[in-house]
């Protein structure tokens, strides 16, 4: 971005906005939510402004969502057999093949 | 004044350290500031003032006290119980077999019961995660010695912007019935090392933090493996036929408050090179 640019965008009360190489440098942590406030409020207001990047992050919150879909749904029964099992640790307390639990 | 203070004297036996470094003018090395002293085995410094802190939620191991046994049966019902699915996802992830996964969490879970009063309370997710990932590599270690060496060799290379070999414009994609396997296929196709990182964090939905602690490797590794495995997959989208100019479908977020309408950006993008998606439309319309 061009400091002209830049400067334009200052003048249009843009001056804090993200830039689009900022935008491609945190897409995956926005993706994923995990960027700071501060920098996620810059990055949105890039969002508004900008459709190509609108555009690549909806791209991507698409495979994310899609990937999250077709992801191996844990066996629910499993689940419930693990927390038994772990329930069985808490009420028999030292009781399992390899003997008791080891002492600190 | 200062030589009446407990703990100061010369008879004291704890502090025999201290007082050879008070009487000798060399203070500590740079890198032996932290390091335990030899006689007595306390760490110096922040280090010892961080450990004093961190104070286990349980303490000491007494297991006639049955007051001491209730908080430890509470500190696993609400600590690690509470984290089992999450440890099966990973497992299943990790082993991609049901009953390997299983067999495993029980694994992990029997050692977390054991080592709960080491626990500090603090991420129990971390922690159980650290847990698993230890078990399951004594497992797979003890199945086959010598496989697990170097598994990451040559694939950690620096973030580039749009690494995207196939630029292909983002509404080219088609979100459809088939989008959904295409991208499972992708993912299948990936190597493995990514298409874990990927899995961790888009399936099992792990924090980066909690996805480093299950493979063993710094934040931005992860970062890095979950930014190319992304990439990798809108490739092989690409690659796999889904592009060609198609309607924006509608079960998509509609690109919402954005200034120019799609109609208005073909033309304005057109002059414009700054960016592969423009530049990739340009030589898609020319050919």
């Amino acid at each position: 971005m061009s400091m002209w640019t830049r400067m334009m965008m200052w003048l249009m009360g843009r001056g804090d906005e993200a830039s689009c190489a900022q935008m491609a440098e945190h897409l995956d942590a926005y993706l994923d939510g995990q960027v700071d406030p501060v920098l996620l409020g810059r990055l949105e207001k890039h969002l508004q402004a900008c459709r190509r990047c609108g555009l690549e992050v909806s791209t991507f919150q698409e495979i994310k969502a899609s990937l999250a879909r077709g992801g191996a749904k844990p066996d629910p029964a499993a689940v419930r057999r693990l927390t038994e099992f772990g329930r069985s640790l808490l009420a028999g307390g030292t009781v399992d093949e390899d003997g008791p639990p080891a002492r600190s | 004044m200062i030589a009446d203070l407990p703990g100061r004297g010369e008879s004291d036996p704890g502090l025999v350290a201290a007082d050879v470094s008070a009487a000798s003018p060399k203070r500590f090395g740079k890198g032996e500031r932290h390091r335990a002293i030899p006689e007595t085995g306390r760490l110096r410094g922040a280090r010892r003032w961080c450990r004093a802190r961190r104070t286990p939620i349980v303490g000491p191991v007494n297991q006639s006290d049955p007051d001491l046994a209730q908080r430890r049966s509470e500190a696993f019902e609400t600590q690690v119980l509470p984290e089992v699915d999450v440890l099966y996802r990973v497992a299943l992830n990790l082993t991609g077999q049901p009953a390997d996964a299983e067999d495993l969490v029980q694994d992990a879970l029997t050692r977390a019961w054991r080592a709960l009063d080491r626990f500090d309370g603090a991420f129990p997710r971390a922690w159980l995660l650290t847990i698993l990932r230890n078990t399951h590599l004594n497992r797979v270690r003890a199945r086959r010695p010598g496989l697990l060496d170097d598994p990451d060799a040559g694939h950690d290379e620096p973030v580039t912007m749009w690494t995207s070999a196939v630029a292909t414009s983002p509404e080219d994609i088609v979100v459809g019935a088939v989008f959904d396997e295409v991208v499972a296929d992708a993912l299948a196709a990936l190597s493995a090392v990514y298409a874990q990182a990927v899995r961790l964090v888009d399936v099992d939905e792990l924090t980066y933090a909690e996805a480093a602690e299950v493979l063993g490797v710094p934040e931005g590794t992860v970062m890095s493996r979950v930014h190319r495995g992304r990439r990798g997959i809108r490739e092989r989208l690409a690659a796999a036929g889904i592009n060609g100019p198609s309607p924006r479908p509608s079960n998509a977020p509609p690109p919402s408050g954005r200034e120019q309408t799609p109609e208005q950006d073909q033309d304005a993008a057109a002059p414009r090179a700054r960016w592969p998606h423009s530049a990739a439309r340009r030589e898609r319309g020319q050919s």
